[in-house]
């Protein structure tokens, strides 16, 4: 191997502008794997939290009848709300809408 | 996408405190996305995490799918790290030679040369105790102590038994290996009391027996012993349901009896750190290196002279006042000294040193 050294303005600006942009790159880059990691563990915490929440609920022994099923728990003034979907009526609605579209 | 693979297996209760919780907290990536949810099974979503790391953690890889899994990581230039937190070293105390057929023993001792192997070939080894850093040291020089801790997140605000009875309960291991083989008088005596509940939650409960006809017929002898007694049964249950289980159970005082042997000095001291966060004082055993060395007279008692215990449990049966100043202390203690948000860093400089 040899080097040769070259006297070249031009080349030195770009070299240098490089090394900038090579820096910025490696900061986001860093940044990024940080924000990624905490967004990971974020989504542990969403995953745990859901998880506590259907502990609670089978404690609570919601009836439900066969075909009901819960599909969301949200806040509404400060209140628990449980949202329950009778999932035979909800394919009835959905072949009904599938017919009238075919009408159309 | 994180540098940091970690690879769970079937043990979920030891997963839980060496896996989940420093994955959950530092956000690395692992095959199971939450206490109560199954492992991965998809495979190409593993391959593809697996071929992005640069460390890869195996807990407890004691199979010859692990070693050979481990083999080709390592081909492929990443850094591995094996995490175990019980000793595999089979003497006639180990809890798994004590109701163990034969024919099982020699997969036990297979899978103890997988681990041993894997031990080998880590570039990092992470493990609980200090006996057990001294055993790993044997087969690797890169040993470090990382605490079992504990997460608050996974800890309801305790509930207190406002009955006329202290309940006093053995959980978990201590039901099983007989630990208690030394404290059946005092658990007869206490069976005996009127204004005692025992409570015996774990792998001796009724409902779980039928699950292994093989160890019920091991256990018939001891069964007996339980069956004899006015106890209260708590079913062996989920680990995702742990937490809130021991919560319920309204313990006053956690019994820890452990017979004095290599299998024990290695274990960890998370049975306290549960029971704590519990608020549940405990009354433990005491022996050179164990693990429950580091209970102050403020937080439990220890019990080193076994025909102690009685005296310990009916100090603590006559005050409640005592019991319930116990339990804040030790809750306080291991919030100070082993929660996971202030821990999990330990696991990220460990890894990332094995990056830089």
């Amino acid at each position: 191997m040899r080097q040769v050294r070259l006297d070249n303005k031009q080349l030195i600006k770009i070299l240098k502008d490089r090394e900038v942009e090579f820096k910025k790159a490696q900061e986001l880059q860093t940044t990024a794997e940080k924000i990624n990691k905490e967004l990971t563990a974020l989504g542990y915490k969403m995953n745990r939290l859901k998880e506590k929440t259907s502990q609670v609920l089978n404690k609570e022994n919601i009836e439900l009848s066969d075909f009901e099923i819960i599909t969301e728990v949200k806040l509404e003034k400060g209140e628990p709300i449980l949202e329950i979907v009778d999932q035979v009526e909800e394919y009835k609605k959905l072949i009904l809408k599938k017919k009238a579209d075919e009408k159309k | 996408m994180s540098k940091i693979y970690m690879i769970n297996n079937g043990y979920h209760g030891c997963c839980y405190v060496r896996i989940l919780l420093p994955a959950f907290n530092n956000g690395f990536l692992t095959d199971k996305s939450s206490v109560g949810s199954e492992l991965c099974q998809d495979h190409a979503l593993i391959e593809r995490n697996l071929k992005q790391a640069e460390v890869v953690v195996f807990h407890r890889p004691e199979s010859q799918e692990h070693l050979d899994l481990i083999k080709i990581l390592k081909k492929d230039g990443k850094k591995i790290v094996v995490d175990n937190d019980d000793t595999f070293k089979m003497d006639d105390d180990h809890p798994l030679a004590v109701w163990t057929w034969d024919a099982k023993r020699v997969i036990i001792t297979e899978r103890d040369k997988c681990l041993d192997e894997s031990l080998r070939l880590a570039d990092l080894v992470t493990t609980t105790t200090e006996t057990l850093k001294e055993e790993y040291s044997k087969i690797n020089d890169k040993v470090i102590v990382l605490p079992n801790c504990v997460d608050p997140m996974d800890w309801d605000e305790p509930k207190r038994n406002e009955g006329k009875k202290v309940r006093i309960g053995l959980v978990g291991s201590t039901t099983f290996s007989y630990d208690y083989g030394h404290v059946k008088d005092v658990l007869r005596e206490l069976s005996d009391r009127d204004d005692v509940q025992l409570v015996m939650f774990g792998w001796q409960n009724k409902v779980g027996r039928t699950d292994n006809p093989r160890v019920t017929e091991y256990f018939e002898k001891e069964y007996k012993f339980w069956d004899s007694l006015d106890i209260e049964q708590i079913p062996n249950c989920p680990s995702a349901d742990y937490p809130s289980k021991l919560n319920e159970a309204k313990l006053d005082i956690m019994l820890i009896p452990r017979r004095e042997n290599y299998f024990n000095i290695c274990k960890s001291n998370v049975k306290f750190l549960e029971a704590s966060m519990c608020e549940i004082p405990v009354i433990a055993q005491s022996f050179d290196k164990g693990a429950y060395e580091e209970i102050t007279a403020d937080m439990g008692f220890l019990i080193k002279d076994n025909s102690k215990w009685m005296e310990a449990i009916n100090i603590m049966i006559d005050n409640k006042e005592l019991r319930r100043e116990m339990g804040k202390k030790a809750k306080e203690y291991v919030l100070n000294n082993y929660n996971i948000e202030d821990k999990a860093k330990l696991w990220d400089e460990a890894y990332q040193k094995l990056i830089n």
